[in-house]
């Protein structure tokens, strides 16, 4: 019997004052499309010799994807918004802490800690049906912690 | 009622003559709202604010609404199901809104005149509070 579960209900939140207190997140308001949780892979380089008669390879340091979401656009909401919001983000090129966390999940539970800056932010305003959106793209940057494991550790 | 958008589906269109020899009209609309309850009073209002007609005289709601025999035009509002509701993550909800607008006269002319005056009076109504 299956054990698989409904996406639906995963969130992403974000430090709203990155100069403040650390571990204090938001939720992004109206995340309305599928979320895409950062690809990780690590690049590859063949070390084949010419005595062998089968490839052998190393993979690299651990590379994660962009973190693409998103919302029905708010103009005035705090985590949307010029002022404090993503579009804020954009134009300070600051880098913020994003909590990501599945359906259901909690602390250290089905959840991803981890910085990044916004990379990219699209809006749309459909000419007849639809709600106004907004798509946008994190590029993550340093360690992250995924249920309480940190990933990338700065080597001694 | 917060209505994101509300849009005709169709133009009117004819299909029937009654029982009382008044031809009717109909059109449907399907759209987006904060909330899907009251949808029928919310429109006859619309109507009404917009000289179309009057709730309880010219203008009803519902399955079993008791429709004159008179001359008309006799408007009806008959919600239906609609489509599935969109929802993000965080359970916001855009409840779909759909209805049926009927319109039946004994003068042909002002039947069609009526119906599209009503499809006018609520087609591409986008972003704006409505109250029954």
């Amino acid at each position: 019997m299956t054990q698989a579960v409904a996406g639906h209900g995963a969130l992403i939140a974000m430090e709203m004052d990155p100069e403040g207190a650390p571990g204090i997140f938001t939720t992004i308001a109206e995340l309305n499309a599928d979320i895409e949780w950062p690809e990780l892979s690590r690049g590859e380089t063949e070390v084949t010799p010419h005595q062998d008669s089968i490839d052998s390879w190393v993979l690299g340091i651990l590379r994660r994807g962009a973190l693409q979401a998103g919302v029905n656009f708010i103009f005035d909401n705090a985590t949307h918004d010029h002022l404090t919001g993503l579009y804020s983000m954009i134009k300070t090129n600051e880098t913020r802490g994003f909590r990501l966390r599945g359906p259901g999940g909690t602390t250290n539970t089905d959840e991803w800690i981890c910085s990044g800056q916004l990379q990219a932010i699209t809006q749309t305003a459909p000419v007849r049906e639809g709600a106004r959106t907004c798509s946008i793209t994190i590029r993550l940057s340093g360690p992250m912690i995924i249920d309480g494991v940190a990933y990338g550790t700065p080597v001694a | 009622m917060f209505v994101i958008e509300l849009l005709a589906q169709q133009n009117p269109f004819q299909y029937m003559v009654d029982e009382n020899n008044r031809t009717c009209w109909s059109v449907n609309f399907l759209g987006r709202a904060n909330t899907n309850e009251g949808l029928a009073p919310v429109i006859a209002k619309r109507l009404q604010d917009n000289a179309i007609g009057t709730p309880g005289t010219s203008i009803f709601t519902g399955g079993v609404a008791q429709i004159p025999k008179g001359d008309g035009p006799y408007i009806l509002i008959t919600v239906t199901g609609g489509v599935s509701d969109l929802e993000t993550h965080n359970r916001d909800y855009q409840r779909s809104i759909s209805f049926q607008l009927t319109v039946r006269a004994l003068d042909a002319e002002l039947c069609e005149q009526t119906i599209n005056a009503a499809r006018n009076a609520l087609d591409g109504i986008r972003n704006t509070t409505l109250t029954a």
